[in-house]
């Protein structure tokens, strides 16, 4: 028979005291409204676990990016390969020496500690258990959790996390007490060994405590607790909460502002496009195409007086020059500058009759 | 590659030539052009083979005997007995030597220029440069007398240059010189109406007085011609409807400034949110704006109709009046119809104008025959023909097209006194005695026909009834009497030619607008050319007749959403619809201030946003204030007073009278107004600056008071 059921008929720590006493071998599967979980057991022993929102590949990838600056390529390659095979990620991270198995040891069982315990603030939602035959392929560095003493633990980490929150939200920002300075190279040498050092360097003021959640590779509460303890120790303080959401305020604008810009881009390459068909369609084909020889004969007879007061005024002009001296005007501006004509008449002459032609002979 | 640039070159080329000749007209020469043409390309072909550069034209090189020589013995080497230039060179030359060969030489000239009116015109250029002023006097006269024995009644060609002679004279500093061709231009124009204009301008404003008689001339000139009459409306009109479209782009401009970001509010939603609204507002109107490729009807008409729904109250009213001005359109496209068809030189109206102005000559026949040829049925079209006929002395085809014309017009009193005087001038009088007859019997006071008449029973010895019609014409217009008799004894003592035994017919100004004026102003079919395709194509009659329709729909339509849809931001003032608010304030003011926990620091956000608007709003009213008096007492008002609109419509009147000075043209050369022209724009810049003066201190002002008030406010925000 399956192990299945809703969670508020039987709390977590029930269906793991049941899987463990077992010593059952399979996968709890869990779901709720909008998270999806797992945990591996191998006889009635935890070895694996994840979430929709945390996993062990997320938390080496984002381990593997902060503190061995692992160029963005690399991690998508790794996923695109070992996307469905943790086993197999761990081997490959160890074999090209990205990190060591000490590392690889502490970011998994403290991952699978942290995303486990999480699972137990889930209080709605279905769990199912799928007994399998192996389930090696999720074993790494043959790492085994009691499923009692996380269940303690989880129990324990329950009420530290009410305490955590009511001391600080994900909004607030730190500021640190004191100048440290902080040796980047004593950061990275081992950021695992010591984790309050590594969020120390991260807190300058402008980070919330959720920034430093997605920044960081182990789990939300391993960051929470890693806080408290700095505060305990006088090492951070929290920012006015005030001060805290301009801050954030601040961060959610510069982070929208390059999508902003893509939208301004977009909006004035679409208003340019409308208005040159609009362009196209008034004065390309409506007045070149459609209507060409309507506004062509309107403007023939709309300037018909001014065209024949301009022809009178230039061929008598044409005749004054010649009279005056000696040869006709080689250009129609020669009329201007012999002041027979002004500029003036000279413009409406060739704005209405002359149409780029500038010799008199020519336009005779 | 050069091969292909030359084509394109060639290709270019001929679309210029093909473009240039479509849209140029015929044009037909006037009197004496060609004439003058052709005698001045002889002077200048006998000049070249005397060896006389056109540098030399001014005959300086005369002053010295070196000159003189040379010039002799060029002379000398040919002769050229029937050429005039060849006279006046030697009469030039001998003038030093012997005044009696030279008078002898020079009325030799004059003698052989006597028969080409071209010739004697350019023969008077020739002594006016070699200072000989009175044989230049001569030569003009002599002119005249061919001018008038040709029975024409102006002559562009010579008047518009003998009034650039005075130009050159009152530039030279020869006022007298000036005020005689003035004279002498005037005697060759019916209507010395810019000789008139260009005297009173020129000694403008020394001479005050001038002006006010030049003035009183014109409108003497106004008062008796229906040419001058029609031409002062046309440019009255000019001026009426740049009035108007002044006053629609003011109303739209200042409702637009104002209810625009409402009426643009539902294409603002098309952008994408995250983009503030000013852009969004800016895109939207770009858009707008590049509509107007459509032409400036269609756009007035979509941008009040965009602005309707949002406009109450007065300004409704005067929305509706700019509205009400567009769809008149056709109306103003079929006043300017009316227009072109009665001036225009190439209709029927303007042939008919020319006929009777101008002698006979080749092109004006050939024009009146192309009118004849599409004009069937048009009495003025055969009047003319006849006219000309006449004045060929083609008494046959005269007699034809008289005929027609009386068939079609058998009352009108043009037609009646041409027929009087063809056959007058074919010898059968008692047909003539009975046009002129019943011309009188109709047209009683018609001066032309009483004289007309009296000169033909002078010439049958019915000398008591003769004196008795020429006394009553010398009464009716005594000036027009008196100087053509003067003339004609001047001139011709008591042997008067044939064309000058009787005078030219013409319409008065009153039957001319009763008779004339209705029938030869178009129709709607002309004006559907000259509308061409200023609403998409519609016909003009067409828009005119759906128009008020529309109007009514627009006026009595209500609202489909009594609730209002846009609510304006408590902060910005910007309109904002139920999407877009939140609360009582946009999304821009929301972002900018909703984020600000500090509390002094979200008041000086708020306090900046407002200070922002009321900025604007202080820039726009006074920039309109400043380029549009009148528009700021509209301008975010309620209400508005009267003197209000009396202020826009006064800055509307300036603004026309810009558009319609910078674009008015005249068949005369502008340089005789330009400095009427250059004080009237001055007069209106000088009103311009004071206003944008007036709007710039008041802004300032303005400024500094808000300025004060948000310091003082600032001020206690922090006590």
């Amino acid at each position: 028979m399956a192990l299945s059921g809703s969670l508020q008929d039987f709390d977590i720590s029930y269906i793991f005291q049941i899987i463990s006493q077992e010593g059952k071998t399979g996968r709890l599967i869990l779901s709720t409204a909008d998270e999806n979980g797992y945990i591996v057991f191998k006889q009635g022993r935890i070895i694996s676990a994840g979430t929709n929102k945390e996993n062990i590949q997320s938390m080496l990838y984002k381990y593997l990016q902060t503190t061995h600056r692992c160029p963005p390529s690399e991690i998508k390659e790794l996923r695109a390969l070992y996307h469905n095979n943790l086993r197999y990620l761990c081997h490959e991270l160890l074999e090209r020496k990205y990190i060591t198995t000490e590392e690889l040891s502490i970011i998994t069982e403290t991952g699978i500690e942290d995303i486990a315990c999480s699972i137990f603030f889930w209080k709605q939602g279905n769990y199912r258990f799928d007994t399998l035959p192996n389930v090696d392929i999720y074993l790494i560095n043959n790492y085994f959790l009691s499923a009692d003493a996380l269940t303690m633990e989880a129990a324990r980490r329950i009420d530290e996390w009410e305490r955590m929150k009511s001391c600080f939200t994900k909004d607030t920002v730190f500021i640190p007490t004191k100048a440290f300075t902080i040796d980047p190279e004593q950061i990275n040498r081992n950021p695992i060994a010591d984790f309050s050092l590594f969020l120390l360097s991260r807190i300058d003021g402008t980070s919330s405590t959720e920034l430093l959640c997605q920044e960081s590779f182990f789990s939300e509460y391993q960051v929470y607790q890693t806080i408290c303890g700095l505060m305990e120790e006088n090492k951070i303080t929290p920012l006015p909460e005030k001060i805290s959401s301009s801050i954030n305020a601040a961060l959610r604008r510069t982070e929208s502002s390059d999508m902003i810009i893509s939208k301004v881009l977009l909006a004035s390459i679409v208003t340019a496009t409308t208005i040159a068909i609009i362009y196209l369609l008034g004065n390309i084909i409506i007045n070149g195409i459609l209507f060409s020889h309507r506004i062509s004969e309107s403007h023939r007879v709309k300037h018909e007086i001014v065209r024949a007061q301009s022809n009178q005024k230039i061929a008598i002009a044409t005749l004054q020059y010649q009279t005056n001296r000696g040869t006709p005007p080689r250009l129609f501006s020669d009329l201007v500058k012999s002041g027979t004509i002004t500029r003036r008449d000279l413009a409406v002459f060739t704005a209405y009759t002359l149409k780029g032609n500038d010799s008199p002979k020519e336009n005779q | 590659m050069v091969k292909s640039k030359h084509t394109i070159c060639l290709l270019l080329l001929y679309g210029i030539v093909v473009l240039s000749t479509h849209v140029s007209a015929a044009y037909t020469h006037l009197l004496w052009e060609r004439s003058i043409s052709t005698a001045l390309n002889n002077r200048d072909d006998f000049y070249q083979t005397v060896g006389i550069t056109h540098e030399e034209a001014t005959f300086n090189m005369l002053w010295t005997s070196k000159g003189r020589l040379a010039l002799q013995e060029q002379l000398e080497l040919n002769i050229y007995p029937d050429i005039p230039w060849y006279h006046f060179l030697l009469g030039i030359v001998n003038c030093q030597i012997s005044i009696n060969v030279a008078v002898k030489n020079f009325n030799t000239a004059i003698r052989c220029a006597e028969s080409d009116p071209g010739s004697m015109w350019v023969l008077f250029n020739e002594f006016r440069q070699a200072k000989q002023e009175d044989w230049a006097d001569k030569c003009l006269r002599n002119l005249e007398r061919e001018f008038i024995s040709s029975s024409a009644l102006s002559a562009p060609v010579i008047s518009q240059q003998l009034l650039a002679i005075a130009k050159q004279e009152h530039q030279r500093g020869n006022p007298e010189n000036a005020e005689k061709y003035i004279a002498w231009s005037s005697r060759f124009e019916r209507y010395p109406f810019w000789q008139t204009v260009y005297k009173g301008v020129y000694s403008f404003p020394q001479k005050t007085t001038d002006l006010i008689q030049a003035v009183i001339k014109c409108i003497a000139m106004i008062k008796n011609s229906w040419l001058l009459q029609l031409t002062l409306f046309n440019y009255i009109y000019h001026w009426f409807r740049f009035i108007c479209i002044a006053f629609i782009c003011m109303v739209l401009l200042t409702l637009s400034l104002e209810t625009m970001p409402v009426a643009l509010h539902p294409v603002l939603e098309f952008f994408p949110a995250g983009i503030t609204s000013r852009l969004r507002y800016l895109l939207s109107i770009a858009l707008l704006l590049s509509l107007s490729v459509f032409g400036f009807i269609p756009f007035t008409l979509l941008v009040s109709l965009l602005l309707w729904r949002h406009v109450k109250g007065q300004k409704r009213i005067l929305l509706l009046i700019s509205l009400v001005l567009i769809t008149l359109s056709p109306m103003d496209a079929r006043i300017q119809e009316m227009f072109r068809m009665t001036l225009s030189p190439d209709q029927s109206l303007g042939i008919f104008r020319r006929a009777i102005s101008e002698g006979w000559h080749i092109d004006i026949e050939k024009r009146v025959q192309e009118n004849l040829k599409t004009n069937h049925d048009d009495y003025l079209a055969y009047t003319s023909a006849a006219i000309l006929g006449l004045k060929k002395n083609d008494m046959q085809s005269a007699t034809s097209y008289i005929k027609k014309a009386e068939e079609i017009a058998p009352t009108d009193p043009v037609v009646l006194i041409t027929a009087g005087n063809i056959y007058f001038s074919a010898g059968n009088e008692q047909r003539a005695q009975s046009y002129y007859t019943k011309c009188i019997e109709h047209f009683p006071t018609d001066a032309t026909a009483l004289f007309n008449s009296g000169q033909l029973n002078l010439n049958l010895l019915n000398t008591a009834e003769g004196t008795q019609q020429l006394a009553k014409a010398a009464e009716l217009q005594p000036e027009m009497v008196n100087t053509f008799i003067e003339k004609n004894a001047d001139f011709f003592s008591d042997n008067w030619p044939r064309l000058r035994q009787f005078q030219q017919p013409d319409y008065s100004a009153s039957y001319f607008w009763k008779k004339v004026f209705p029938a030869y102003t178009g129709s709607w079919e002309s004006t559907g050319v000259l509308w061409g395709a200023t609403l998409f194509g519609i016909p003009p009659l067409v828009f005119l007749c759906i128009a008020p329709v529309l109007l009514l729909i627009l006026l009595t339509a209500k609202k489909v959403h009594p609730v209002e849809k846009i609510f304006f931001c408590k902060l910005c003032g910007n309109p904002m619809c139920r999407k877009c608010r939140v609360g009582l304030l946009c999304t821009d003011c929301i972002q900018a201030t909703d984020e600000v926990r500090n509390e002094t620091l979200n008041k000086h956000v708020t306090r900046q946003i407002l200070r922002h608007k009321e900025f604007i709003r202080l820039l726009t009213s006074n920039i309109l204030r400043g380029l549009f008096p009148g528009t700021e007492k509209i301008y975010k008002r309620t209400s508005f007073k009267v003197s209000g609109i009396l202020l826009l419509v006064s800055t509307c009147m300036i603004f026309g009278s810009y558009g319609s000075l910078l674009t008015v043209t005249f068949s005369y050369p502008f340089w005789i107004i330009q400095k009427l022209f250059i004080a009237l724009i001055c007069c209106l810049l000088v009103y311009n600056i004071t206003v944008v003066t007036r709007a710039i201190i008041n802004l300032i002002k303005e400024l500094k008071s808000v300025g004060e008030i948000h310091g003082s406010q600032r001020q206690s925000s922090r006590l």
